[in-house]
């Protein structure tokens, strides 16, 4: 069969042969834009959660820092202070302001109650009241 | 044509035919380097990437009773050197030298040495220094931290603490290497990514084992009393030229030794703290003359062989059947009738012979044994020593009578303590402890049991005791020992020394006691090792420091007075002045002055040439005690 005859026998087709159906265009648009925004965003995500995940582990390294600078100085203050408060230390810090040993303890041996003024004509007090009222003269004496 | 074939078809057929052998070839590669040996360079890779590091552990601390650091772990800066960075090591030496307190030849050497990127220069140096030499600016210094041990309060209780850490490291002895283990923790693993050169990948460090911190360690002692003891013994072995000291505080409601203070005198010229390896108290043996006789006397009273009024005439010497030579007191006297109390207060040696003659040797070796010693004390310590006493099966005609006055028995300290805190405590023993508590990093505290005492003789036997040792201070050879304020119960000791089996003229003289003699709550021994001047004696030497220690314990521990009016004390120093005797420890200037007068020992005179000169072996042969 001939080329012309082929034509022949085909089904007549409409003239609008130009012409075709076109897609909403906003729906195409959508479907362009769409991943591009997913994409875009996922990105700016995924840089943001980066950033976000380097400024806290710089926070981490920052505060680790700190932690060990305040441990590094607790110890420090804590041997300071050992040191300082050391009896050789104390001592020596006494002896500086012109402290001295003392010769004899003194003991006092507080009565029950306070006492009371003893009339003139009274036995002697007893050697432990004695100390106390001594020693209360001397209280009064330095103030 | 059949025999002409496409020769394009050809090559390209054999092209491929190698690309598909060569990429076969490559598949086995792969398989072989992933699957079959990809352990093996999965190890590799991770070697080359990844650098690991051990980060040690923080030793754990070491407290006193009251909390107070005695030894703590600070982390300090380490001064070192990349020698490929330094460019000018004489002048960087020269300029480091001064900072770091090193020889500046050795600084040179380590800064010149270029074998090696990384050597030390001065370890662990104070803020201070490393300031200083970051001010500097050199180039090829840098700092690292390392754990550096620090025992704020100097040499204090370094004979108990011992030493560890330092540069060159000092071997762990005392408490440090007693328990090491605990103290040292574990140490942790950190690993990080480093570059081709070696350098670290910011961001990948990572703990891989975390260090675990030792446990804390808390003893028994007070650092103040420990001060005051070991200030107390110093300037006395300093004052008397002697060789060494050891004292010995305990707390007689649980055994907690308070302190314990090893001194050594240096060559006259003074003495120090110490050594760090050498625990005196616990490690030394001594033979204990008339502190001994506390536990004869406490045995015979305890099975009625002598009341505290039993009379018994005492001369001056006294040969024993079977002895070649006699026995002697101290000091020359007329044949008195002394009582039981009497013999104790003079501290007779004739008059305890007589006492111990109505004990069996059996009964003398017991009433040794009872007391606790020839057995280590309680205390957990490296290095202590049984003792050594005299078998009485081997006593033969004068071995129980030496042993009554404190001949043939080596002892150390702590058991001469814990014979005394036996008595003041009712007849029962107090086991002496040094470790009070462990902490551990999670801050969980596990406080040691406090051993268990038995009793060794009745509450009425050291009832009489006290009663008969208030009167050694108050009226007899321990005078000094009086503390004002309080009722004292001691005994002084004098024993000859003996060197490489031979008695000496040289001394070891002590006292041990406790107070308030009415309500014991302390005991403590001082013993000092050959004062320059062989004549002085325990109730001179030792017995001051005993007061002096005691006073401040006493007076820290508030307890309070048994003897307000002072009756013990008043007797006792009218009993000193009468003596001649001076009973202060002298501190400061006194010191001073005092050394500066000093003169040369006086040569040995022997006051008993019998006694004196009298060569013995351990367990044979009697020697004036006192």
């Amino acid at each position: 069969m001939s080329a012309t005859a082929r034509v022949a026998l085909a089904p007549s087709r409409p003239e609008s042969r130009h012409l075709r159906v076109v897609g909403d265009p906003v729906a195409r648009r959508r479907v362009v834009v769409l991943p591009i925004v997913v994409v875009v965003v996922s990105a700016f995500l995924l840089v943001g959660f980066w950033a976000a995940l380097a400024q806290s582990a710089v926070s981490l390294d920052s505060l680790e820092r700190t932690r060990d600078t305040e441990q590094l100085r607790y110890q420090r203050l804590r041997e300071e202070v050992a040191r300082l408060a050391s009896p050789a230390a104390v001592t020596a810090a006494a002896r500086r302001l012109g402290m001295e040993p003392a010769v004899r303890s003194e003991f006092i041996a507080v009565p029950r109650a306070a006492p009371r003024p003893a009339p003139a004509d009274a036995a002697p007090v007893s050697l432990a009241t004695d100390r106390y009222l001594r020693a209360k003269q001397a209280l009064g004496r330095d103030r | 044509m059949a025999g002409t074939a496409d020769p394009l078809g050809r090559r390209l057929r054999a092209c491929a035919a190698g690309v598909v052998v060569a990429f076969a070839l490559l598949g086995v590669r792969v398989v072989q380097v992933q699957a079959l040996n990809g352990d093996v360079y999965a190890r590799r890779a991770v070697a080359q990437s990844l650098h690991r590091s051990d980060v040690p552990a923080d030793r754990g601390s070491i407290f006193d009773r009251n909390g107070r650091d005695l030894a703590l772990t600070v982390r300090r800066s380490t001064v070192y050197a990349d020698p490929t960075y330094v460019l000018d090591p004489a002048g960087t030496a020269e300029a480091l030298a001064p900072v770091l307190g090193v020889d500046r030849q050795f600084l040179l050497g380590q800064l010149s040495d270029r074998r090696f990127r990384f050597r030390y220069l001065a370890r662990t140096v104070s803020d201070e220094a490393q300031t200083a030499v970051r001010a500097l600016k050199l180039p090829g210094i840098g700092f690292v931290e390392e754990p550096d041990r620090s025992y704020p309060a100097g040499p204090l209780a370094a004979s108990i603490l011992g030493r560890v850490g330092g540069d060159p490291p000092a071997s762990a002895v005392g408490i440090e290497g007693l328990y090491h283990d605990l103290l040292a923790g574990a140490p942790g693993r950190i690993e990080v990514e480093v570059d081709p050169g070696g350098k670290e990948i910011p961001g990948t460090r990572r703990v891989a084992i975390p260090a675990r911190r030792g446990s804390d360690i808390v003893l028994t002692l007070d650092e103040d009393v420990q001060w005051q003891a070991e200030h107390s013994l110093v300037d006395q072995v300093t004052a008397t030229g002697a060789a060494g000291g050891t004292a010995m505080v305990v707390d007689l409601r649980d055994g907690d030794v308070l302190a314990m203070a090893s001194v050594r005198g240096v060559g006259g010229r003074g003495a120090t703290a110490g050594p760090y390896d050498r625990n005196g108290a616990l490690a030394d043996l001594y033979e204990p003359g008339s502190t001994m006789k506390v536990v004869t006397l406490s045995w015979a009273l305890q099975y009625g062989r002598v009341g505290p009024q039993t009379v018994f005439e005492v001369p001056d010497q006294y040969t024993v059947p079977g002895a070649e030579k006699p026995y002697q007191d101290a000091e020359p006297h007329a044949t008195e009738r002394w009582t039981t109390t009497d013999i104790l207060r003079e501290s007779s040696n004739v008059g305890t012979i007589k006492i111990a003659q109505r004990l069996t040797n059996a009964e003398m070796g017991a009433a040794q044994r009872a007391f606790g010693l020839g057995r280590r004390s309680a205390i957990t310590w490296p290095g202590q020593s049984n003792g050594l006493l005299t078998d009485p099966d081997e006593y033969y005609a004068t071995g129980r009578f030496s042993a009554a006055i404190g001949y043939g028995a080596a002892v150390s300290a702590a058991q001469m303590l814990g014979v005394f805190a036996t008595v003041a405590n009712g007849g029962v023993s107090r086991p002496l402890h040094l470790r009070e508590a462990t902490v551990d990093p999670d801050g969980r505290r596990t406080v040691d049991a406090v051993p268990e005492g038995n009793r060794v003789v009745s509450r009425d036997t050291a009832r009489t005791m006290t009663t008969m040792l208030r009167r050694v201070v108050g009226a007899g050879t321990g005078a000094c020992a009086a503390i004002p304020g309080y009722a004292v119960a001691g005994k002084t000791g004098t024993t000859k020394k003996q060197v490489d089996g031979v008695y000496t003229s040289r001394k070891i003289v002590s006292f041990i006691g406790y107070a308030p003699a009415t309500r014991p709550r302390f005991a403590t021994i001082v013993v000092v090792d050959s004062p320059a001047d062989p004549h002085l004696t325990g109730g001179v030497v030792a017995a001051p420091v005993w007061s002096e220690i005691m006073r401040f314990v006493l007076t820290r521990a508030g307890v309070a007075p048994d003897d307000p009016a002072d009756g013990q004390f008043a007797a006792a120093r009218q009993r000193s002045a009468a003596k001649g005797v001076g009973c202060e420890v002298p501190h400061g200037p006194a010191l001073e002055r005092l050394l500066a007068a000093r003169v040369p020992a006086r040569p040995r005179v022997a006051n008993r040439p019998a006694a004196a000169e009298r060569p013995a072996s351990l367990g044979r042969v009697p020697s004036p005690t006192r």
